[in-house]
């Protein structure tokens, strides 16, 4: 009929086009290849793992329950198997306190060297992953690199260092740790406060010291601030008090009023009132709980004039401290009347 | 190099940024994925804090509308997340049907004071309440005003220092909690975390819980499926990489309260409030010098529905490309602005070039590939390679997700799914993808034009489904003006058909109008109809063409849309090739799907034709299969041409059997119907021609039907433009 197409000229861009488009469907095959190699291979190997398991987790039973020695499940162990084996223990270590404990790091001692050859790995997420099974299943034996971790360029592995340290509750690791607090980098505060509070009432010195020093970081002393509520220390409430009759930074004030919420006394209330008049309205929220729970009811009046305050979180802590003091009837003819923090009151009445 | 050579260029180039571009986030995704898979390892320090409840307490916010059949259950489901300290704030946002009260009746709710402790404007919020057997139950009854609103209103009465911003329908995974907050532990600066959203169509829930992942029933469900891991695995992953993520669901993602009020919480006048609320952010806290981290962890798992219908997919489509262009239009500063970091300096030019201003590159990209297909300025070799790289492109990167959905996740149990995952990267080029593209352009001209909804566009006058696509091809046509050709010229024809059924006699109507573009390697017709039945008219468009594929071989394919059709399918389309053999054989294969109102119907049909000097005869047989039982239909057709190719007399028999299908009825029908139609055509001088056509047709249970129809032509163009036929040649195929 005629209608033909006009032949292709030889063309660099037409062959790069071809070419790419090949390699590209290639690579397509490629990945689809491996999906489903990778896919029978992780059945496979979850299939297994799961039998192994079970085997071990026969095995390990009877040897905590005391029913058989070490060997039984180390016979089960093979050459291959370090790196499952002492995945497996940590499952274990995460939870067992004491001899059992101690019947975990005999099993896991012959293959700990293979982890430990980790720990000056250039990636930090291996680092921190042997860090990690060392500081639960030998802590003793590698205390030394585990100090050492909590000084690993990557906040990761530090972070790690100073988890697996704390959790043994040792004090003298936890000064290790509390050295280093400003090391942790962006971690959350919170983190390493709970992790600081399990160690127990032997810190609390070094805390509160680390709390008074204005040298150390910002970071460093809301931690210390938060462990020391964490421990319920009692001697943290005149500490708090020092500093914040000498501070001006806002999350130090708020950290140390936190404090004062849980630990203050009356002798604090002159400070604590001063607070209520910082710049920072979180300043202020935190110093009017503090002075909810320190107080009584003669600071009714005091409180009264927060309540009605434009900024509704100061008025919340407010309305909050009114009702711990006692101040009931100012809250209760707020709570009927057309006052713009009727519904305030009337919730924090109903609240527990 | 013409304006049309320059077009494709750009269009190739276009094509290579974008998914070079894509192609790169999923090699950050791959890194970024095996990091995390490395450090998840060690997450169980996390994981002991988020148990004892150390970590943030968190607010989980789900605006809900009209929710009546689903709200119980997705509550509930809620209620059984294993995190120590948040709370569900229910806000039932003007719903018209009984969301409150099935909430009610299965919590029992009661009245409770909840003090706002933020200002941010909302619609007035009615009522709190407070479930009396789930004490960390909130619901929030407030007046219509939208989903961001209904979330401003939700940050308002927030207590906690995160909340999580869902979508009411959401399944949440029971550790999607303790998995989304850890970048808030990890960093205390992270102000959004995203997490991953998947399709649950054809997944099993029990008692709210996932218990088995499936691949949906549907195609179009299996698309998407295929869509959001792309998105997800290889996109928001890699961006996240880069340290430039733009976008979080909004249907799971969970934020720093003080961070977002301070922001100044949900944008109440864009149908894109997620993505703006994070181009918000990153603008907000650079401009204040904050650092910040805006991130997605791929663990915490959302499950959502999808839609399963046309209709709903093109509305979410087009509802998220307006998301996008409002968004990044907003923000217009950010572009290329090296004061916002890598969000400016790579997301928003990649999200502005490519993907919003794409849809238009891409649309006319294939109306210029067309054209200069036609027009002979593309070569059989050149279409080859790029159809290979188009399609490498894209399998490449969505079996890239594929794997690494297997490899990190491994959510799919079964190999057959990862089987159709694979066809589906495929098969999604072939449509899918194109379909989507021209949703997204639907979006883009509403969002530019500053319309809502598809009503406000008839009111624009010129934004017609089947207006738009005749004039996307008006503009291929005009293409098609700089092909010189031999025999090529422009063909106006304006047909006029009364047909009469009975007795007792109703009158059918229809007329078309038809402007053609005929070149040396086929031709391109765009139609207006007009189609008047049992007193409805039914008006809308066509646009067909004609194309030669290789020696002796040549396509035709044809779509016609008509607005709310009532009498007419409402969308038709059809696809035909010849090839020819032998000594002046033909044979060709058809595929025709008809969309009524009622009904879908495809027909399937071969056919063989013999040209013998003047004379040319075809039989056609087609199949219609349907759910009441296959129908079949026979035709018959003979012509016999004059002096010109255009001079022709032509008579066509046929019959179809039971439940073939009735052309001008809403459906299918049963029965057998017989017709004889005759059509003469002659031009009068090279520019002026005329066509007659009288059909007669016999349908078993119906009164027959006579039709007669006549058609105007005037032609211009190049002087050559008719072909006269001598007795040496081979008289060309019908049209």
């Amino acid at each position: 009929m005629g209608l033909s197409l006009p032949a292709a000229p030889p063309d660099r861009l037409l062959w790069c086009m071809a070419g790419a488009g090949l390699g590209l469907f290639l690579l397509a095959c490629g990945f689809a290849v491996y999906a489903v190699l990778a896919g029978a291979r992780s059945f496979q190997k979850s299939r297994s793992e799961r039998a192994i398991q079970e085997t071990w987790t026969r095995a390990i039973l009877r040897v905590l329950s005391g029913e058989e020695g070490p060997p039984v499940l180390l016979r089960l162990v093979g050459k291959n198997q370090a790196s499952a084996f002492s995945h497996f223990l940590l499952q274990f270590a995460r939870r067992l306190r004491g001899p059992e404990r101690r019947v975990l790091t005999t099993l896991a001692a012959p293959f700990l060297g293979a982890v430990a050859e980790r720990l000056p790995d250039p990636d930090p997420e291996k680092r921190a992953r042997a860090v990690y099974t060392l500081g639960l299943l030998a802590p003793v034996r590698f205390n030394e690199p585990i100090r050492a971790a909590l000084d690993d360029p990557s906040s990761s592995v530090a972070v790690t260092a100073a988890f697996v340290l704390l959790t043994h509750r040792s004090a003298d690791d936890a000064r290790t740790v509390l050295q280093r607090l400003d090391r942790f980098g962006t971690w959350d505060t919170g983190l390493l406060s709970f992790l600081l509070g399990q160690v127990g009432a032997g810190i609390a010195g070094d805390l509160r010291q680390i709390l008074e020093d204005r040298g150390r970081g910002l970071r460093a002393r809301q931690i210390a601030a938060q462990s020391l509520v964490r421990l319920q220390d009692p001697l943290a409430g005149d500490c708090a008090a020092r500093v914040l009759s000498n501070e001006n930074d806002p999350e130090i004030l708020s950290a140390v009023l936190a404090i004062l919420k849980n630990l203050g006394r009356p002798e604090h209330l002159e400070s604590i009132r001063a607070a209520c008049a910082a710049p920072s309205f979180f300043v202020r929220a935190a110093a009017l709980t503090a002075l909810g729970r320190v107080g009584g009811p003669g600071e009714e009046a005091f409180l009264r004039d927060f309540f009605d305050t434009p900024n509704v979180w100061v008025a919340s802590h407010a309305a909050d401290a009114l009702k711990r003091i006692g101040a009931l009837t100012f809250l209760r003819a707020v709570a009927s009347s057309p006052h713009p923090r009727a519904v305030l009151a009337r919730q924090i009445l109903e609240s527990t | 190099m013409t304006f049309l050579d320059g077009f494709n260029a750009f269009a190739l180039l276009y094509f290579v940024l974008l998914n070079g571009s894509q192609l790169l986030t999923a090699g950050f995704s791959i890194a970024a994925l095996r990091r995390h898979a490395s450090r998840s390892r060690l997450l169980h320090v996390l994981d002991d804090y988020v148990a004892r409840g150390g970590a943030p307490a968190i607010t989980l916010l789900v605006p809900a509308h009209n929710e009546e059949p689903t709200c119980v259950e997705a509550v509930k489901s809620l209620l059984t997340l294993e995190y120590g300290d948040y709370e569900i704030l229910v806000i039932n946002d003007g719903s018209t049907d009984d969301t409150l009260g099935e909430l009610a009746r299965a919590f029992d709710l009661v009245p409770a004071n909840r003090f706002p402790l933020a200002t941010l404007p909302t619609a007035r919020v009615r009522a709190t309440l407070r479930s009396a057997r789930h004490p960390r139950l909130w619901v929030l009854d407030k007046e219509n005003g939208g989903k961001a609103d209904a979330l401003n209103a939700g940050l308002n009465h927030c207590r906690t220092p995160l909340f999580c911003a869902m979508d009411a329908d959401c399944v949440l995974e029971r550790d999607a909690l303790k998995r989304i907050v850890r970048p808030f532990i990890e960093n205390d600066t992270t102000v959004a975390a995203g997490g991953l959203v998947r399709i649950a169509n054809g997944c099993v829930f029990k008692g709210g819980v996932l218990t088995d992942v499936r691949m949906p029933d549907r195609w179009l469900a299996r698309f998407q499926v295929l869509e959001y891991l792309r998105a997800f695995l290889t996109g928001r992953m890699g961006w996240d990489a880069m340290s430039a993520l733009l976008i979080i669901s909004g249907a799971f993602g969970l934020f720093r309260r003080s961070v977002v009020i301070e922001a100044g919480g949900f944008a109440r006048d864009t149908v894109g409030e997620d993505m703006e609320l994070i181009v918000r952010l990153h603008r907000f806290c650079r401009e204040k010098k904050r650092p910040y981290r805006i991130t997605f962890v791929p663990d915490p798992v959302a499950w959502t529905e999808c839609p399963e219908r046309l209709s709903g997919l093109a509305r979410q489509r087009d509802r998220w490309q307006r998301g996008l262009v409002d968004s990044l239009l907003r923000h217009i500063r950010m572009l290329g602005n090296p004061g916002y970091g890598a969000p400016g300096l790579i997301a928003f030019p990649y999200y502005f070039f490519l993907e919003m201003l794409g849809p238009v590159v891409e649309l006319f990209g294939y109306v210029a590939f067309v054209a200069a297909l036609i027009g002979g300025r593309v070569s059989a070799a050149y279409v080859a390679a790029f159809a290979l790289l188009a399609f490498g492109f894209g399998m490449a990167l969505s079996i890239a997700a594929v794997s690494l959905e297997e490899q990190s996740f491994h959510r799919f149990r079964r190999t057959r799914d990862y089987m159709h995952l694979f066809v589906l990267a495929f098969l999604e080029n072939f449509g899918y993808r194109q379909l989507v593209t021209y949703w997204r352009l639907h979006g883009l001209l509403t969002s530019l034009f500053r319309v809502k909804g598809w009503g406000a566009m008839k009111r624009l006058g010129v934004l017609h489904r089947p207006a738009k696509i005749a004039a996307g091809l008006t503009l291929l046509s005009l293409f098609l003006a700089g092909a010189p050709a031999r025999g090529a010229y422009w063909q106006f024809s304006n047909s006029y058909e009364r047909q009469s059924y009975g007795p007792p006699r109703i009158a059918w109507y229809t007329t078309t109008w038809v402007m053609e573009r005929k070149v040396r390697r086929g031709s391109l017709t765009v139609e207006g109809l007009r189609y008047r039945r049992f007193g409805r008219t039914d008006r809308g468009g066509a646009a067909e063409g004609y194309l030669a594929l290789w020696p002796k071989a040549y396509a035709n394919a044809r779509f016609q849309a008509v607005v709310k059709a009532e009498v007419v399918p409402r969308v038709e389309g059809h696809g035909e090739i010849f090839q020819s053999f032998g000594k002046q054989w033909e044979a060709s294969f058809r595929y025709r799907h008809m969309d009524f109102r009622l009904d879908d119907v495809d027909i399937y049909a071969v056919s063989l034709a013999k040209y013998a000097g003047r004379w040319y005869a075809r039989t056609r047989f087609s199949w219609i299969p349907q759910t009441t039982g296959a129908g079949y239909a026979r035709e018959i057709a003979l012509r016999r041409y004059g002096a010109r190719t255009d001079d022709f007399f032509e008579l066509t028999l046929s019959r179809s059997s039971s439940n073939a299908v009735n052309t001008v009825a809403v459906g299918v029908t049963g029965d057998q119907t017989t017709s004889l139609a005759a059509r003469a055509q002659k031009f009068w001088n090279p520019r002026f021609g005329t066509a007659l056509i009288y059909l007669v047709e016999d349908e078993i249970g119906l009164p027959p039907r006579r039709g007669l129809s006549g058609t105007l032509f005037w032609r211009w163009g190049t002087a050559e433009h008719v072909v006269p036929l001598t007795t040496k040649e081979s008289a060309p195929s019908p049209d």
